[in-house]
């Protein structure tokens, strides 16, 4: 063998696999959204769309089958021939440490399907991703019968507390479609609580709650499995902030919503303060209020959550637990609704602190499941015909379809007006009668302010203040340095858009109420009935 | 000690001895218990994942810590092949595994060789090029690397999630280490044989590499195996996902059904059981080989 | 016919020649062409990228807006990173202690008489390596549970009669990296133990016959002989475990997620929330270029103070 040229045709090889690399680069069919060229605005075409399942599969997390999306998608599609509507795999791990890397990548890229599925919109509405909504709800919904809410404004088919949230830049950007509610409804043990001498669900107010709460904890019994999100602090605050007439002066547009705008513009203004009861209350009754919670209730709650969420419940080790709508289906599994019952989030009354109102308005928070359309949709000439199908999928016959499918797999609570029929078990609709009856209002949303660089803080805070490692002022006066931080970059992103000087002329212009003195109280709070 | 063994003497002597082996022996039998508890303890989690496969969601919840699934079922498992789709995704992981593996030690041996037997003008600087491109953090670099390719067209294909993955530092590292050991002498009488640069790292050095080669080529299928983000990024059709993304598919932010999970994990973790006790023996092998030993 | 012709002469005249060199060195260059054309592609392109955003401010994707040095002023000023540099610094010296145990184990396998006792301890130790990452955590969080119940910790010690020290492990900022460095206990990963042996198995049999004719104890043959030779492989593991260690930041962020009260949290998660949460990812790139900085340093240290690669190629450049 002739060994040189053995060398050299290795090494034309070896150069001829580098080109082949560099040609394999170059030449890959581009991504496919690009091959095809854009229709028109016009109602034909492919529209791509992803669910939170995939459609009509069972998968692991959806034991039945969901078929209705793709009859309402045959349905569309008969009524206008030439569109094609295509469901494309989600991704499911929507884990917070993968969802905004894949959400990001994909939306730099424009890889996102037309309409795609989203839980906080927050980080990435103002970067040219997604499509603002605002000018298509206040159109007409023309798949709604004449004289039903909706016909006229797409908007007015929801109910009013959980209309589509509208982000710092005045715009919406998402849909929900119609099967988020409140969420947060708490699960407990009837056997536990008929142990407890408890004959149902506690009252719907915290101090109710805390009674029963302290009811089983005298017997022995853990009362309540939960991480340490803010949902329980948040709702308070929402309802001192209410109470305390705060709200209409920060909601300074006057659209019953605090939206991101207004809710940094109360930030930079001061809302979290040392002299504020709304603020400082809920903080102590919280902090109280952890003996009733799980050992380990201190974690973040990304931590507990991440796996094995409810374990403790389902063992049957605590009487309640926070937010059973994401363990529904093992619930039923384990006993179903004779051994277990549900409970919406309760609120907060003069009762348990004197700054709460006797009888609160009752404040729901916005369900968390949108769809949003994307930069993709744009791209291809498709954001008409998304809209289109988004307005024929939340009509209330289609959503009561989608709901009641969905029941088996998960406990889902109507936001659109009209669903009276669905047929869920009586305990849940009681969860929806009673946010339809109280008329109930949204809240301010507390946990809306700051960002991420504000929240880590604050939960460090929080758990060093819990464990008694940091006063009460120290803890808010944590909040209240990080704040700055957070308000520049915001300033600095919105220099960079149109709206930018509007914002600034409402942060000047904004003064807060007083509420007469208030000094952090040296004690600990007390629960009125154990006092 | 050896010596004394090796010196048998007086009676006192011969005592020492019996008592010398005596403790020998149970420090054997210690070692040889130790080693039991060390690798019962490592292999635990491995036989917890594999027990709690073959359970039900509510007996997991109810007994996560028996190993005795009550009563033990196999539609976790029917579940991840079908619902799971684990097949598609096993044929992905390991068409992927299987690519970068040859392409990456093809061209980390190369790079290795030469930086560890040519004295070419600015060699260190080009091998410190090369080793920092293990220090900047992954997370940062991801979405630029995304971003690249993505302009030249390869998000959701095959090539765009091997591509990155054909030249790795860390190989051209491990294998300059090994090839720096390696005595000088017998290519040296390659090189007398008349075996030119190329002959000589074919012929002589590659096959004396080969234990490292294959430790290398371990290293490189695992790292692809269990890479997560990248495919998750550059790919959005599931029929091209790796193993690692369809596991993830499983879970979602409702609920997680773990014993399901825990199937598919198993599932996937046979391809590299086999690759382990494969590559024992090759190792073993390739060092009887190699001619330094013996 | 190559044989004839073989004399002290020809060596130097193939390799020494300027034409030879040259050609050799072109040779070696079209070796490292394909590695480079990689890496300029997928490496270098997207890290001057990042350096370059490190003095903006840069959402990641079309917010870009020049701030010179504000963000290592920031990072330097920012307390969160005293305290997680502080909190590097103890994970550092655990899990660089883990990472390097294994060569016990690894001299223990080795030095077993029975060749298929070898192999399957072999096969024990590393295939552990096969569970996935968040399995293993999982357990672990099964492990630390609070509640006696279902964790398994303090579970023992309510049976061996210590109620008093069952306490909520990930949840106590004096207990925490204690806890979190326990985790995985005997901490035989797979790869080091691969690596150790496969560079006990490069010791020459003379060697090792020669320290037993010499009356080497086990221990002594440990220190002076096998320790030196396969010190190239402890280096590897030790600069791999270092830049796995300082850029580490997922198994922190779903077992405390920083917490509690900051006491685990590490320059990575700071890193990953700014870049994937907070949409600063110019102030994260800024954190990951200095964690660069900082591992190039400790590499070239580890070179200097360890057998450098470099010192051996200076030697094999005299013969």
């Amino acid at each position: 063998m002739n060994r040189a040229l053995s060398r050299r045709q290795f090494l034309i090889g070896t150069g001829g696999l580098a080109a082949a690399g560099l040609i394999a680069a170059c030449a890959m069919p581009a991504a496919p959204m690009e091959d095809d060229a854009a229709e028109g605005s016009g109602l034909t075409g492919e529209l791509t769309i992803d669910m939170q399942y995939v459609p009509g599969k069972v998968t692991a997390d959806t034991p039945v089958a969901l078929h209705e999306i793709l009859h309402i998608a045959s349905e569309y599609q008969d009524m206008h021939p030439g569109v094609e509507v295509v469901f494309e795999e989600p991704f499911k791990a929507t884990e917070a440490m993968t969802q905004p890397t894949y959400f990001k990548a994909g939306a730099a890229a424009g890889t996102l399907p037309d309409i795609t599925f989203t839980y906080g919109l927050t980080f990435i509405y103002d970067k040219d991703t997604i499509i603002p909504t605002t000018e298509y709800l206040n159109q007409p919904n023309q798949y709604i019968p004449a004289g039903q809410p909706g016909n006229s404004r797409w908007i007015d088919q929801w109910f009013d507390d959980v209309q589509p949230i509208v982000l710092a830049d005045g715009n919406n950007y998402d849909i929900p479609v119609g099967w988020g509610g409140p969420g947060l409804v708490i699960a407990y043990n009837k056997e536990i609580f008929a142990e407890a001498g408890l004959s149902g669900p506690p009252e719907k107010t915290y101090y109710d709650y805390y009674q029963a709460c302290q009811q089983i904890l005298d017997t022995g019994t853990i009362p309540v499995e939960s991480t340490l999100l803010s949902w329980e602090w948040d709702r308070m605050v929402d309802y001192l902030v209410r109470a305390m007439g705060l709200f209409e002066l920060i909601d300074i547009n006057g659209d019953g919503f605090c939206d991101d705008v207004e809710q940094t513009r109360a930030a930079v203004a001061g809302i979290v303060r040392l002299d504020a009861p709304y603020w400082v209350e809920p903080t102590r009754i919280w902090k109280e209020a952890t003996n009733y919670y799980q050992p380990g209730y201190l974690q973040m709650a990304q931590t507990t959550s991440a796996i094995g969420y409810g374990e403790v419940f389902m063992t049957e080790q605590t009487a309640m637990v926070w937010n059973a709508t994401r363990i529904w289906p093992q619930l039923m599994e384990l006993g179903g609704t004779d051994k277990f019952g549900v409970f919406n989030l309760p609120r907060l009354t003069n009762k348990l602190t004197p700054w709460g109102e006797e009888d609160p308005t009752w404040l729901i928070a916005r369900g968390t499941e949108s769809k949003t359309v994307t930069k993709t949709a744009r791209e291809r000439g498709r954001v008409d015909l998304a809209v289109d199908f988004l307005k024929f999928m939340t009509t209330p016959a289609n959503t009561a379809r989608l709901i009641q499918e969905r029941l088996g797999t998960n406990l889902v609570l109507p936001t659109i007006k009209g669903l009276e029929d669905i047929d869920i078990d009586d305990d849940v609709k009681a969860l929806v009668r009673d946010y339809e009856a109280d008329t109930a209002k949204p809240g301010f949303s507390s946990d809306r302010i700051g960002d991420w660089h504000f929240w880590y803080e604050w939960f460090s805070a929080t758990q060093a203040y819990f464990a008694d490692d940091m006063t009460l002022e120290e803890m808010i006066q944590i909040q209240i340095d990080v704040l700055p931080t957070f308000i520049e970059n915001f300033l600095v992103d919105k220099e960079l858009h149109a709206e930018a000087a509007e914002w600034e002329k409402m942060q000047a212009d904004y003064t807060p109420p007083p509420w007469g003195d208030y000094t952090v109280p040296t004690e600990p709070f007390v629960m009125p009935f154990n006092a | 000690m050896a010596r004394t063994l090796s010196d048998p003497g007086s009676g006192a002597r011969e005592q020492n001895r019996l008592l010398l082996i005596a403790t020998r022996r149970s420090f054997t039998i210690i070692v040889y218990v130790l080693l039991i508890a060390l690798a019962f303890s490592m292999i635990f989690p491995y036989l917890w994942m594999l027990a709690n496969s073959f359970k039900s969601r509510t007996d997991f919840f109810t007994n996560p810590y028996s190993v005795i699934p009550m009563p033990p079922t196999l539609s976790t498992y029917y579940d991840a092949l079908t619902i799971g789709r684990m097949g598609v995704y096993l044929g992905n992981s390991i068409l992927y595994a299987a690519a970068v593996l040859v392409v990456q030690l093809f061209i980390d041996s190369l790079a290795a060789y030469s930086f560890a037997r040519v004295d070419f003008p600015g060699r260190e600087t080009l091998f410190l090029a090369v080793l920092a491109t293990l220090m900047l953090p992954g997370s940062v670099t991801l979405i630029p690397t995304f971003l690249i390719a993505h302009g030249l067209g390869l998000t959701n294909t095959f090539t765009g999630v091997v591509l990155p993955g054909f030249a790795g530092a860390f190989g051209i590292f491990l294998l300059r280490q090994f090839f720096l050991n390696i005595p000088r002498e017998l290519e040296d009488a390659a090189r007398i044989d008349g075996s030119g640069f190329f002959g000589t790292y074919w012929r002589i050095m590659l096959p004396l590499a080969k234990p490292a080669m294959v430790t290398l080529g371990v290293f490189i299928f695992l790292n692809e195996w269990s890479s997560f983000v990248w495919p998750l990024i550059i790919l959005s059709d599931w029929k091209k996902y790796p193993v690692t993304v369809g596991i993830a598919l499983f879970r979602d932010v409702n609920q997680i059904n773990w014993p399901a999970v825990f199937a598919g994990s198993t599932i996937v973790s046979f391809p590299i059981v086999i690759l382990f006790v494969l590559a024992q023996e090759y190792i073993i092998g390739g060092i009887s080989l190699s001619g330094l030993k013996g | 016919m190559s044989v004839q012709t073989a004399d002290a002469g020809l060596d130097s005249k193939l390799w020494s020649g300027r034409r030879r060199v040259l050609r050799r060195n072109l040779t070696a260059f079209l070796f490292l062409l394909p590695t480079f054309l990689f890496l300029a592609i997928f490496m270098y392109q997207p890290t001057l990228n990042v350096i370059y955003h490190t003095f903006f401010r840069w959402d990641g994707f079309s917010v870009e807006r020049f701030v010179g040095f504000k963000n290592y002023i920031t990072m330097v000023n920012d307390p969160n990173m005293h305290i997680a540099t502080r909190n590097l610094g103890w994970f550092f010296l655990g899990w660089m202690l883990q990472r390097i145990s294994p060569f016990l184990v690894a001299e223990l396998v080795f030095n077993l008489k029975r060749e298929r006792s070898k192999y399957w301890y072999r096969t024990l130790f590393v295939l552990p390596m096969v569970v996935p990452f968040l399995v293993t955590i999982m357990i672990w969080k099964f492990i630390y549970n609070p509640l006696p119940t279902i964790g398994v910790l303090n579970r023992m010690l309510g049976s061996f009669g210590l109620e008093s020290w069952q306490t909520a492990w990930l949840s106590e900022p004096s207990l925490v990296i204690l806890a979190l460095l326990l985790v995985s206990f005997p901490w035989i990963s797979g790869w080091p133990f691969l690596i150790f042996y496969a560079g006990l198995q490069q010791i020459p049999n003379e060697v090792l016959d020669a320290s037993v004719m010499d009356g080497c104890n086990v221990w002594q043959r440990m220190v002076r002989i096998d320790i030196p030779l396969v010190i190239t492989s402890i280096q590897l593991v030790a600069i791999q475990t270092m830049i796995g260690i300082i850029q580490d930041f997922a198994f922190v962020l779903i077992m405390t997620a920083g917490g509690p009260a900051k006491a685990s949290l590490v320059p990575g998660l700071l890193l990953f929330m700014a870049a994937f949460r907070g949409d600063q990812m110019g102030y994260g790139a800024t954190i990951g270029v200095t964690m660069f900085i900082a591992i190039f340093i400790l590499t070239l240290l580890s070179f200097r103070y360890t057998t450098s690669p470099f010192a051996r190629t200076r030697r094999t450049r005299e013969t």
